[in-house]
């Protein structure tokens, strides 16, 4: 349950695709995630060619306010961004 | 009970079980039968002609101890279960823990840069992974990662003057609760200079 065992491909599409981070690139990719129309997460990932520690991994877990199961679920699928934008409303601050 | 109805009852015992062996046993002296001659034999061959009180105690006896040796596997298979249960566990545990950062606290005085000065230190997180090193700035949520520690550091500089950059170009609309806040501390904390 607790092995940070993602490809790099995995990650990158999931956040790409179904959280639709815009990615700029750079000598790292780094992207906002927004949520009800305002920045709330930044997303700092390598390249797809680059190295990807498990440090890595787990910070970009830990930015996405998701627990590892979670996350698990996030890149499996089950979790969809509606989901995840639930999650975060809960778990991100509600005022300015 | 008489003896003969004893042996009767032996040999009907005898040939309920008609695969066992009917060979007659040698004659031997009673300090002379070898324990491994009496597997496999039952008891009316194990006696011939004996007391048949002696022979349903041995019997029964024998009984007794088959019915603990069938207890005692019955007990060891468990054990394996339970073992092979713990092997697993202890290897999910170790994985685990293999995972786990060890853990460092330091101080950033610097970004490395001429273009901005710190108005303080900086409590910073060190977490050394098996492959790679990450500096962090819980704070405002920076990090730097790295092959080693200084190459983290550093990467965290530059990660803290990449953000100040964008979020103060963002307009405050643009910015939730949690990117604003960076800012702010952002702006108490770090200093263009010239």
């Amino acid at each position: 349950m607790g092995k940070l065992n993602y490809t790099p491909r995995e990650i990158t599409h999931t956040l790409e695709n179904k959280l639709a981070v815009p990615f700029r690139e750079g000598r790292e990719r780094v992207g906002w995630y927004v949520l009800d129309g305002r920045k709330r997460i930044r997303f700092r990932i390598p390249k797809l060619h680059a190295s990807w520690g498990k440090g890595t991994i787990a910070d970009i877990i830990r930015h996405s306010r998701l627990a590892k199961e979670e996350f698990r679920q996030l890149v499996g699928c089950p979790l969809t961004r509606w989901d995840y934008d639930d999650i975060l409303r809960q778990r991100l601050q509600t005022s300015d | 009970m008489t003896a003969d109805e004893t042996r009767a009852l032996i040999r009907a015992d005898a040939k309920y079980h008609p695969r066992r062996s009917r060979r007659p046993l040698p004659h031997r002296e009673a300090d002379e039968w070898p324990m491994s001659s009496w597997a496999g034999k039952t008891v009316p061959e194990l006696v011939p002609d004996s007391a048949p009180i002696a022979a349903l105690l041995l019997e029964h006896f024998l009984a007794n101890i088959c019915g603990t040796f069938e207890q005692l596997s019955v007990s060891v298979s468990g054990l394996s279960a339970d073992l092979r249960a713990l092997r697993r566990d202890v290897r999910g545990i170790a994985d685990e823990l293999s995972e786990r950062p060890i853990v460092r606290y330091a101080t950033l005085s610097d970004l490395g840069t001429p273009h901005f000065s710190l108005m303080a230190t900086l409590p910073i997180v060190i977490e050394e992974y098996i492959d790679e090193v990450v500096a962090r700035w819980p704070e405002i949520e920076a990090t730097g990662s790295g092959s080693s520690e200084p190459e983290a550091i550093q990467r965290l500089r530059e990660e803290v003057v990449e953000l100040m950059n964008e979020l103060s170009s963002s307009a405050p609309e643009e910015l939730g609760p949690e990117p604003t806040q960076a800012l702010h501390i952002l702006r108490r904390l770090v200093t263009p200079n010239g």
